[in-house]
């Protein structure tokens, strides 16, 4: 009979074990990104401020200095404001988890700022795939590259780059 | 011999009871309670408390939750609605509450609003469990979560939600104990209330996009909800609500407005009628623009009311005694809610719990 309650016991102390470790992700219903600057994502560069996807908000927007314009909303989903911080030639776009804000996107507006990889609006396909080697995915207007916890799009009209945009994996 | 084996099995079930009455009471302790944080996921269960039915049945995400009232719309009108909506609530979500709420009622029409067509992939798996952890389960359920899931999730994390929060239990708070087997009531017949007001100031830039076809899986669903309702002889209606931000482009447009001619349904951009409904962006919105507070879903849904009662045979529940009792407390529940953020706003000057 002890034999019996002990082995019981431990059944349900395996149950409890399962359901405090199990399961493996993070598990709340707030927020998911690292909170980290990327790891071996790609970036883009503004002067001198390299900019990482999942990188702190606000050390960035530090660095940048001032914003020529700048809009908030509340984000739906999450506690906090996403933000929208728009530059000579791109949007800076964050997302909120707990207080702190993270990099959620770059998008480049013209063709007065350029990738890391020198790929700016107006670049070719071949000076893509030069550049950047055979997408993760692509489609007959889009090219997506995926690195780290980030994806570069690549919007295409023909054979031309009409849009691109840097973006956070945040899941 | 008998008697033993007897003994043993009944221990042996006795012991399965309490595990898994033991792991039922975790799974209620550490799910989400979305009651004083992030109101809007406790939505999508609220529904099944209803008593009685609706004949308008709101579908969509938070340009339908927060723009329309359907307690506006028993008082101008007598309409019964509900609003099945929910943070990002994508077109498939959509689908699938319709499909749900359709094995508890059959409504005369189902508004849906089109924001969500421009996203044609799973998004985020936190608005997803918005969308579908207050589900009741149901093959809806299970569809909702197939069409739903970003790459990391898993269905049995939406069967056992506990797999998926047991690590909730360091954030734990008496919230959670308090709420685990009953929730405050946090909205009205589905709408989010929002009395504060902060004017439109601008917007940034549209991103030019490289493509705006909007995505086959939305069409999919689209079409899905359109013979669905013709199945079971709905009528519906589509809209895109007067919210500004994100942007609804003309492209987009063209396409729904092209969709609607094609099967005969009536399409409304309130953005564009936004003059004639009477919204004013300086007072009618508390979010700069993206949601109407109170007074302009009040204005929305007064004017919509007037198409649907003009359009639709719908009955005038007002004069209905078992509605009327119920409708009485809730417009008691709406003017008092209301009362309470006005409060707050005089108080603290902005609105703290809701």
């Amino acid at each position: 009979m002890k034999r019996r309650m002990i082995a019981m016991t431990a059944a349900l102390a395996a149950c409890f074990a399962l359901t405090a470790c199990g399961g493996g992700s993070e598990s709340s219903s707030e927020g998911s990104g690292s909170g980290q600057a990327s790891g071996g994502g790609y970036t883009f560069t503004s002067g001198s401020t390299e900019i990482a996807m999942n990188a702190d908000a606000a050390a960035v927007v530090e660095e940048l200095g001032e914003a020529d314009d700048y809009f908030e909303s509340e984000s739906c989903a999450f506690e906090g404001l996403d933000k929208v911080y728009t530059y000579p030639g791109f949007q800076l776009n964050t997302y909120p988890v707990d207080d702190k804000d993270y990099v959620l996107s770059v998008v480049f507006m013209d063709d007065t700022v350029s990738t890391d990889e020198g790929i700016s609006i107006g670049s070719t396909k071949d000076e893509v795939t030069e550049a950047y080697g055979d997408p993760t995915s692509e489609s007959a207007t889009e090219l997506v590259y995926e690195k780290g916890d980030s994806e570069l799009k690549v919007g295409l009209d023909g054979d031309s780059v009409s849009t691109l945009e840097i973006a956070a994996v945040t899941e | 011999m008998k008697k033993k084996i007897a003994k043993r099995a009944a221990v042996l079930a006795v012991f399965l009871i309490v595990m898994l009455v033991v792991l039922y009471l975790l799974q209620r302790l550490l799910m989400p309670k979305y009651m004083s944080d992030i109101p809007e996921g406790a939505m999508v269960e609220e529904y099944y408390q209803e008593t009685t039915d609706h004949e308008v049945l709101f579908v969509g995400d938070c340009e339908v939750y927060e723009n329309f009232s359907p307690i506006t719309l028993y008082e101008d009108y007598g309409i019964t609605s509900y609003i099945r909506g929910s943070a990002q609530q994508l077109t498939w979500q959509s689908y699938y509450l319709l499909e749900d709420a359709l094995r508890y009622e059959t409504p005369k029409v189902v508004v849906f609003n089109v924001l969500a067509m421009k996203y044609n992939e799973p998004q985020s798996e936190a608005y997803n469990r918005m969308s579908i952890d207050g589900m009741k389960m149901s093959s809806s359920k299970i569809g909702a979560i197939q069409a739903s899931m970003t790459e990391e999730e898993h269905m049995l994390d939406y069967i056992f939600p506990i797999l998926r929060y047991h690590s909730r239990w360091s954030d734990l708070s008496m919230e959670d104990v308090k709420y685990m087997f009953h929730k405050d009531k946090v909205s009205h017949n589905g709408y989010y209330m929002r009395v504060d007001v902060r004017p439109v100031d601008g917007f940034p830039e549209p991103e030019k996009l490289s493509d705006y076809t909007l995505g086959d899986k939305a069409m999919e669903y689209l079409d899905r909800m359109r013979l669905l309702c013709e199945e079971k002889g709905i009528d519906l209606v589509l809209v895109k609500s007067p919210s500004l931000y994100p942007y609804w482009y003309d492209e987009w447009d063209e396409q729904i407005a092209d969709y609607a001619e094609e099967y005969g349904l009536d399409y409304f951009n309130y953005e564009k009628l936004a003059p004639e409904i009477g919204i004013d962006y300086n007072t009618d919105t508390y979010d700069a623009g993206l949601h109407m507070n109170l007074s302009g879903a009040e204005k929305l849904s007064k004017y919509f009311g007037k198409y649907l009662v003009e359009n639709y045979d719908l009955t005038d529940y007002r004069e209905d005694p078992e509605y009327q009792e119920v409708y009485a407390e809730k417009i008691r529940f709406y003017e008092e809610m209301e009362e309470a953020q006005y409060q707050e706003l005089e108080e603290y000057g902005e609105i703290i719990s809701y």
